[in-house]
């Protein structure tokens, strides 16, 4: 049977199919299927990626218990007893920390792994302080004596690496990377550059006579120039005084004198204040009392103090004060009281303020009750963290900004049980912890992830430290360490929305006009030739549209404001009246000559309208702005009248419009069907005479209105702010045009092709009928298309929310939330540009912009979608039709 | 029921004299208008970028003006304007000139012209421009030989030229001679000029290059040593036998750097000698106020007596300044120069995008129209790709420095450069992650060309193709794909037009405003995919927002347009041609 058949070429014909073709056919099967199923996941992949950056912003903070260092009794030759003072740190790399002992006379440094001494140093040359006063930043310690002076002292970890190896003990050189042991009276740890040895270093200042015998609190600020230190003694006398030192050029020896004032502060029935606090920049100072009282000294000139404010920190008055301290920056004030209550408060400047500063102490934010009296803080060094320990034990850990618990650890899990705690301290480096209780120190392994970034901060009114009032504020970088990043998001939104809004407008009207024109009135030959062009304008470049604006357009409108703002009425005036114009034509004529119209358009009737402005500008100026448009928008001249009238013209425009079509065309028609062509024309060009007049005689009227009511155009409406205000050189309306003309190809295109693919039967039906062309394409073409001409104008949306080039180059990039056309803002994807290159990667920032980039991604793949579903439907049922 | 009848009538009959107002006219022409706005736009932009753009390099005649206190200002006039003077402006001319200006501004309405003179001579005034109104100016002459110095450093210079010197000695001492002079030894003096450069470059290139790789060998050695101290302990055997192997590297590496440095020498006598040469001759010219300035004829690039020049002479020094900004690299903080590296840099990483974009477009594209069964799945995977053609380019910009630099070159970096960390090699902003995000961004664009190219195939070939017992592959790729290739390389061009346009995703994965190699060269493995690379746009953007002397940067700004503008205008004319090509094609097909 299976023979094969000889053929005339020779060759046998094969009826089976060859291994090779089905093998390959399986290949490329498989191939292809997996290639395409790859592909099209690692495009959604951008979104899951963008996502998965985005989400750690959200995870809580991570707080493990790490070790507990107990105080052991008589176990070794020292005997380790609990200290009483409230002072305790940890170096950078968690291998040390320190303690002060017997009321800040010594200074105990030990192992962070097992809780062994490694030294033990006298802080200020053996003398028992008085008050001490520590803060952890500077790593200084000062303290007051008996005597009357005050002497401070650096005290801090600082690490040098060993490399006279051959002196060493060979159990260092033993070490490995994850190993530490101690060597004199320090840590040693191996690292790749050698042996770090971290050792706890102690260095006294010269002691300073501050005048006073019984001092009774202290503290002290560090400026540039020098320490500034404040002091209250027995006899209620406030000090603050600046220490300058002087050295002789000859001897050599150094002078401290210091220079200051003093006041004494009002008897309370209370007795004396139990807390000093002095700001960061040694400009207030503040008084507590136990009970909740509050003194704040207004101390900007250090020669003469003055009481600024007196205030409660408990409003409620039913509980005691236990604990006070500042945030770093020593700004905000943070009170604690017998109820646990944490609140933040630092000063604000309100207008109506009537204090000697002009400023007032507000509490800013409320941490809520807690489980005990509060009665110690720690406030990080990098951060607004801030760690609170109660009577009871309990460790928590804060977001002061966001006003956020991160970790509330009970006292029943702190070395000790429910033993108060009597000192905290949070890393350097932030990631970790550490309590003291009578019982030893408990240490926590921290892991804040983005305190500083949540749905409240991101997209809510939030109040920084510094502002008068909560507000939505972009600020992610500043040159201090102190700065805190202000990460609001709404400016960002607001300034993307604002710029589309303003390229739309002017975009939309001109890109949708077009398409009309081209798919109903255009003859084909110049159609043809017209719609490439601008759909080659789509690929241009968006960075060269920028350019132009910001180096060419943005000057040019700035040197003619009004002659620019003219362009807008006159134009569309021109077109107009040049229509009114030619219809007066004899009917032959008017025939013959509309094949020419769009060139008449282009040569005639837009020229004369760009000339016209030229004309209507200056007198614009003179009319409405006093003359000097710059000077009437920064306020400085002239009524709210002119701003009023250029914005109501469209509105009146329009209204008259409405009014001309539902009466009194109704109303010709009756009288007037019998008028000969030219007449009825010349009626026309009456009428339109008689339109404008009423339209600018409507618009001044409700301009003048307004103004006299007393509103003024220049001023701040309520919801919406400022529409016309100070003029910036790099402007949204600036922006707004060249993004405008930026998306008009996009519209232009689709809206051109959804009119045109109705159906031709449609149009011929229609003008078989006796309807004129204009009623075919505004009756039955236009509402036929809607829904393309609509999916067309939210692609044109998708554009400019996403545009890029032209916002960062033709924007003043400032984030501010306000309408004002002539003032720039600051979109989300400027905004990434410009700062995610700079951002530290992984960083809070650095994912914050990854969000910007996922809102930008999800507002553009909304409107996309929903674009795209109506244009589907369109689609389907043109082809229905 | 007669009633009901007779209503519509009588509204017919008054509605039968058809007014001039249902042609709306007026609306036809304010839309016709409209239309005209937006090619008015459209071509006024064009011309705008093409006029402005085409000019810059046309040299102009160089203008003295002596102001009526005695300032000569002497230079080219890049533009002017008509502007409203400050009155202590006048305060301050001279008494016999202020009453002729007062009568000059009176006559123009108060108004005066000014010019922006670019009078060059940085390093002598500090200024490169200078702004001369109508009523200052005393005098104005177009001296016969002020010569235009285009120099390597420092701008322009213009002044007349006074002596010729060889070896310090005079050879020449009039303005016509010192010319003549120049033109004879001017070629040669920057031939030698090319040579120094081409040593300078790929010789010490070279020589740097092997360096290079054997102190990459030595940091390989001290990263091991350093990982066996760090595991193991200072005094562990490992540590011993890592740092004897480093003390060994250390050796080779000291010997190398010798030899390098030997090689350097020879190479550096070499430049020197050429320097030497150049160095014999020197030129004087005398400003327009009469200060002298010796210039090496090594530090010009180009030099012309504007004034002289015919229509001829002005073509050749614009076509030449055309070629060499097409041909050399920027100088003078990219203000002068040419864009060579960045025109190199925008093709690299366009034809990088095509090799990744087309085979995976293709292969989606056949898999959604030839592979996957047509139901709602496939129709939003379809709407889906749709919309990502519409996700802002800045998007992916992100995620391109997120994932292709940060997370994938981190990890390359890791595994295979980690003796260079902390510095990245792959791990930061490079050609390869560029073109990969735009890959990903032209994507779309791909595979919606591609698969309207595969559905405009008849099915019935298809079906014959069958029915003759082919397979599927056999059918897809002798009659599918080959009737479908002119639409998928539509589809190609029109992503290569937008990959070459864009600028904000390259901002963060790569381009950079001066990249000190180009990211293909002669050394192995020849493509540098690590590397940052200039690109157009980019330039576009920095020089016109970042350039100091932005006067002089402008210009150049829009002549790099013009290059960019017709890249993408070429590419984009190929794509409408193949398309109508492709039209006709079927056309043929179907009969």
């Amino acid at each position: 049977m299976n023979q094969e058949t000889k053929r005339i070429t020779g060759k046998g014909r094969q009826y089976r199919t060859k291994k090779s073709v089905k093998f390959a056919d399986r290949v490329a099967g498989v191939l292809i299927s997996t290639g395409g199923v790859f592909t099209i996941l690692a495009v959604t992949g951008v979104f899951v990626f963008l996502a998965a950056i985005v989400v750690p912003l959200f995870m809580p903070a991570q707080v493990e218990p790490w070790r507990e260092l107990p105080f052991k009794v008589g176990e070794e030759e020292e005997v380790i007893l609990p200290s009483s003072e409230n002072v305790l740190a940890t170096d950078e790399y968690l291998v040390a920390g320190w303690e002060a002992e017997k009321g800040g006379e010594v200074a105990r440094s030990f192992r962070l792994d097992n809780g062994q001494t490694l030294a033990r140093q006298d802080i200020f040359g053996g003398r028992r302080p008085r008050v001490l006063s520590f803060s952890p930043r500077d790593e200084l310690v000062a303290a007051a004596f008996g005597d009357g002076t005050v002497q401070m002292a650096k005290v801090g970890f600082e690490s040098e690496f060993l490399f006279n190896e051959e002196e060493l003990p060979p159990r260092l050189l033993e070490l490995t990377g994850d190993e530490v042991a101690s060597y004199q009276g320090g840590m040693v740890q191996l690292t790749p550059a050698g042996l770090r040895w971290q050792k706890l270093v102690v260095e006294p200042q010269t002691p300073v006579e501050v005048g006073a015998e019984e001092l009774r609190l202290l503290d002290v600020s560090m400026l540039s120039s020098g320490p500034v230190v404040a002091t209250l003694d027995d006899q209620r006398t406030f000090r603050i005084q600046k220490f300058s030192k002087r050295r002789n050029l000859l001897t050599g020896k150094v002078t401290i004198t210091p220079s200051g004032g003093s006041m004494t502060i009002p008897r309370r029935e209370e007795g004396l204040p139990s807390g000093l606090l002095l700001s960061g920049r040694a400009d207030i100072a503040y008084l507590t009392w136990p009970d909740g009282h509050l003194l704040r000294l207004d101390t900007r000139d250090i020669n003469k103090p003055q009481i600024a404010e007196e205030l409660s920190l408990i409003p409620d008055g039913e509980a005691r004060l236990t604990a006070i301290s500042f945030l770093i920056g020593k700004t905000t004030l943070v009170s604690g009281d017998s109820t646990g209550r944490v609140r933040a408060w630092f000063t604000t400047k309100p207008k109506d303020a009537s204090t000697v500063d002009g400023a007032v102490l507000t509490m800013v934010h409320d941490l809520g009750p807690g489980p005990a009296a509060v009665t110690s803080f720690s406030a990080s060094m990098r951060s607004r963290l801030l760690a609170v320990g109660f009577a009871d034990g309990t460790v928590r850990l804060n977001h002061i900004t966001s006003s956020q618990v991160l970790a509330d650890i009970p006292g029943s899990k702190v070395l000790g049980g429910e033993e108060p705690i009597r000192a905290l301290s949070i890393s350097p480096k932030d990631n970790a912890m550490a309590a003291l209780t009578s019982a030893g120190v408990s240490l926590w392994r921290v892991d804040a992830k983005h305190p500083a970034a949540t749905l409240q901060t991101l997209f809510g009114k939030v109040h920084y430290e510094g502002m008068n009032e909560p507000g939505h504020i972009w600020q992610s970088s500043s040159g201090t360490d102190e700065f805190e990043p202000k990460y609001g998001l709404v400016p960002l939104i607001f300034g993307t929305l604002k710029g589309t809004f303003y390229s739309m407008l002017f975009g939309v009207p001109l890109a949708l006009l077009a398409a009309v024109y081209t798919s109903e009135f255009m003859n084909r030959g110049l159609r043809a030739r017209i719609k490439p062009l601008v759909e080659l304008m789509e690929s241009l470049p968006t960075v060269v549209l920028g350019f132009l604006a910001a180096l060419i357009f943005a000057v040019f409108v700035e040197g003619r404001v009004a002659d620019v703002l003219a362009c807008f009425f006159t134009v569309p005036a021109a077109f107009v009246g040049a229509a009114y114009l030619f219809q007066l034509l004899p009917v032959e004529l008017f025939v013959r000559l509309s094949r020419w119209r769009f060139y008449m358009l282009f040569f005639l009737a837009m020229p004369v309208g760009v000339l016209l402005a030229g004309l209507v500008g200056p007198l614009l100026e003179t009319v409405l702005f006093a003359g000097d448009i710059m000077a009437w928008l920064a306020g400085r001249v002239g009524s709210g009248i002119g701003g009023w009238f250029l914005m109501f013209v469209p509105l009146a425009a329009l209204a008259v419009v409405f009014g001309v079509t539902t009466w009194v065309n109704p109303w010709l028609r009756e009288r007037t069907f019998h008028l000969n062509r030219l007449q009825a024309g010349l009626l026309e060009v009456a009428k339109m005479v008689v339109g404008m007049a009423a339209v600018v005689l409507l618009a001044w009227l409700a301009a003048w209105l307004l103004t006299a009511i007393g509103f003024d155009s220049r001023g701040d409406f309520p919801l919406i702010g400022p529409v016309l205000g100070d003029y910036v050189q790099r402007n949204a309306l600036v922006v707004g045009f060249v993004m405008g003309f930026a998306i008009i190809p996009a519209v232009y295109t689709l809206a051109e092709d959804a009119l045109s693919s109705v159906p031709e039967h449609l149009r011929s039906g229609s003008l078989a009928a006796g309807a004129t062309p204009w009623q075919t394409a505004t009756r039955i073409i236009i509402p036929t298309a809607a829904s393309g001409l609509f999916s067309a104008v939210m692609l044109g949306l998708g554009r400019a929310v996403g545009e890029t080039m032209i916002v960062l180059m033709a924007t003043g990039n400032t984030p501010v939330l306000e309408w004002n056309i002539f003032n720039g803002f600051r979109t989300l994807s400027a905004n990434i540009a410009v700062e995610l290159p700079e951002a530290v990667v992984f960083g809070t920032h650095f994912r914050v912009l990854f969000l910007a980039a996922l809102t930008l991604f999800l507002m553009t793949f909304v409107v996309n979608t929903m674009a795209e579903v109506i244009r589907q439907r369109f689609r389907k049922r043109a082809f229905e039709l | 029921m007669e009633l009901k009848k007779t209503a519509p009538l009588a509204a017919a009959r008054r509605q039968k004299g058809t007014t001039l107002a249902s042609h709306g006219q007026a609306q036809v022409w304010l839309a016709g208008g409209m239309l005209a706005v937006c090619v008015a736009m459209i071509a006024g932009l064009i011309a705008l970028v093409l006029i402005r753009g085409m000019a810059t390099f046309w040299p102009v005649p160089v203008v003295s003006y002596t102001t009526h206190d005695g300032t000569v200002y002497q230079g080219e006039v890049t533009r002017s304007n008509r502007y409203q003077p400050d009155p202590e402006l006048l305060e301050k001319l001279p008494a016999a000139a202020r009453q002729e200006a007062r009568q000059l501004l009176a006559a123009n309405d108060g108004y005066s012209q000014r010019y922006l003179v670019r009078t060059g001579n940085f390093e002598m005034t500090n200024e490169h421009f200078n702004w001369v109104s109508d009523f200052m100016v005393a005098e104005q002459r177009q001296p016969e030989w002020a010569v235009v110095l285009e120099r390597l450093t420092w701008g322009r210079f213009y002044g007349t030229p006074q002596e010729f010197m060889v070896d310090g000695q005079v050879t020449a001492d009039t303005p016509a001679a010192v010319w003549a002079e120049f033109t004879d030894h001017h070629e040669a003096v920057r031939e030698r000029w090319r040579q120094q450069r081409e040593l300078e470059d790929k010789e010490i290139g070279k020589v740097n290059h092997a360096l290079e790789k054997d102190r990459l060998r030595l940091l390989d050695l001290e990263q091991a040593a350093r990982e066996a101290m760090l595991e193991h302990g200072k005094t562990s055997a490992e540590y011993e036998k890592a740092q004897a192997a480093l003390e060994r590297g250390r050796e080779e590496f000291a010997q190398a750097k010798q030899q390098s440095e030997k090689k350097y020498a020879a190479i550096r006598q070499e430049i020197d000698q050429l320097r030497e040469e150049n160095d014999r001759y020197q030129m004087v010219l005398a400003t327009a106020d009469g200060r002298e300035k010796k210039t090496s004829l090594a530090e010009i690039v180009r030099a012309y007596p504007a004034n002289q020049l015919g229509m001829l002479g002005r073509l050749g020094v614009y076509f030449e300044r055309w070629l060499e900004f097409l041909t050399a690299d920027p100088r003078e903080a990219n203000s002068e120069g040419g864009v060579f590296p960045a025109i190199f840099g925008t093709v690299v990483m366009t034809l990088l995008m095509c090799v990744a974009v087309v085979p995976l477009g293709v292969l989606s594209a056949l898999y959604l129209r030839e592979y996957a069964k047509a139901g709602p799945l496939v129709s939003t995977i379809r709407i889906a790709i749709n919309n990502l053609a519409g996700v802002p380019s800045i998007v992916y910009g992100v995620f391109g420095l997120g994932f292709f630099c940060y997370i994938l070159g981190g990890t390359i970096d890791q595994l295979f450069y980690s003796a260079k960390l902390p510095s990245p090699t792959f791990g930061t902003g490079g050609i390869l992650w560029a073109s990969l995000t735009l890959a990903l961004l032209t994507l779309p664009v791909v595979i919606v060309a591609t698969e309207e190219a595969l559905a405009a195939v008849p099915s019935s070939m298809r079906e014959g193709s069958y029915a003759c017992g082919a397979s599927k592959w056999q059918t897809i790729r002798r009659i599918v794909l080959p009737r479908a290739m002119p639409g998928i390389m539509t589809g190609t061009i029109l992503a290569m037009a937008r990959g070459a346009g864009e600028v904000a995703p390259l901002m963060l994965v790569g381009a950079v405003k001066l990249a000190p190699e180009l990211p293909v060269d002669g050394f192995a493995p020849f493509v540098h995919l690590e590397r940052s690379f200039m690109h157009l746009g980019f330039h576009i953007y920095d020089l016109g927002f970042q350039s100091q002397n932005s006067e002089a940067a402008v210009p150049m700004v829009f002549t790099t347009t013009v290059v960019l503008i017709m890249i993408i205008f070429l590419l984009n004319i190929g794509a409408i041609v193949m398309r109508s090509r492709l039209k006709k094609k079927f056309v043929v097909n179907a009969l």
